[in-house]
């Protein structure tokens, strides 16, 4: 029960970054310029404010350590995506291109973890 | 071997990147609807409450890789798609590749600052090297493919647009 409160608030937090970097991104263009803001820090502003608080500023610089492995993931997520978008649907493709996160993601994990 | 559907998007994103020109346009804030906004923020909550789950289950080191999943993306290459068509939706996508090189530099840097600073300093400093970042990628992509493409037709000049 001590985790749901701040579990919510990261959920908060998440959802109002995710909105204010997707404002800014409506009044910028071109597409190729506001297009940089869906890949804002949006879901790690508020995380690692919170696991700061809540779990020590230690565990918050390895979350941060772990997340360099999840951004390796979302470079090969969006290149995936440009092309599968065009070929699927924006749908369809966005979601297929999770297949790339993932495992793009789990192999910097395991360049920064497994000796 | 690359195909011509991929060649057409790459020269799409190419000449939007170097020629379209930069605005900052405030006024289309009224042209943003509620239910994309709505659907962001669920994206948000949904992706953040999903990430903490993972860190509480798996701990610190494996939940952080989820603070840099493609939040925003589906939803918004979705609302794109729907509002402007697929080219717009994939230009957003190439837009997003550099931002997520950017987030890299964003985490190293939260990583070497938050147990030096405060925590929300650590953040600051972070999002402003994101920023720097992402701009400085952007600006050398744009000049350089201008410097490519300058001895072609500009669609943009012609009105086009």
């Amino acid at each position: 029960m001590d985790s749901v409160i701040p579990l919510l608030v990261k959920g908060v937090l998440g959802g109002t970054f995710v909105v204010v970097f997707a404002v800014l991104s409506e009044m910028l263009g071109p597409k190729s310029l506001s297009g940089i803001l869906g890949a804002a820090p949006s879901i790690a502003c508020g995380a690692l404010a919170v696991i700061a608080a809540t779990d020590g500023v230690s565990a918050a610089r390895t979350e941060s350590i772990s997340m360099i492995a999840g951004a390796a993931g979302m470079v090969a997520y969006c290149i995936v995506a440009i092309y599968l978008v065009d070929r699927l649907g924006a749908l369809g493709g966005s979601a297929a291109a999770l297949v790339a996160w993932t495992g793009t993601a789990a192999l910097g994990w395991a360049v920064l973890y497994i000796r | 071997m690359v195909s011509r559907r991929a060649r057409s998007a790459t020269i799409r994103i190419a000449d939007d990147a170097a020629r379209a020109p930069i605005r900052f346009e405030p006024n289309r804030l009224v042209a943003v609807h509620a239910r994309g906004l709505g659907m962001r923020f669920a994206f948000g909550f949904g992706v953040s409450v999903l990430a903490g789950i993972v860190g509480l289950a798996l701990g610190s080191r494996v939940g952080g890789v989820f603070l840099a999943f493609p939040a925003i993306l589906p939803a918004s290459l979705t609302l794109i798609a729907d509002q402007d068509g697929r080219d717009r939706a994939e230009i957003d996508a190439a837009g997003a590749t550099i931002g997520a090189v950017a987030l890299a530099v964003f985490a190293a840097i939260a990583a070497v600052t938050v147990t030096r600073l405060t925590v929300l300093g650590a953040v600051a400093i972070a999002v402003l090297a994101w920023t720097i970042s992402a701009v400085a990628i952007y600006a050398v992509i744009r000049r350089t493919l201008r410097s490519v493409l300058s001895r072609q037709p500009n669609p943009h000049e012609s009105g086009a647009e």
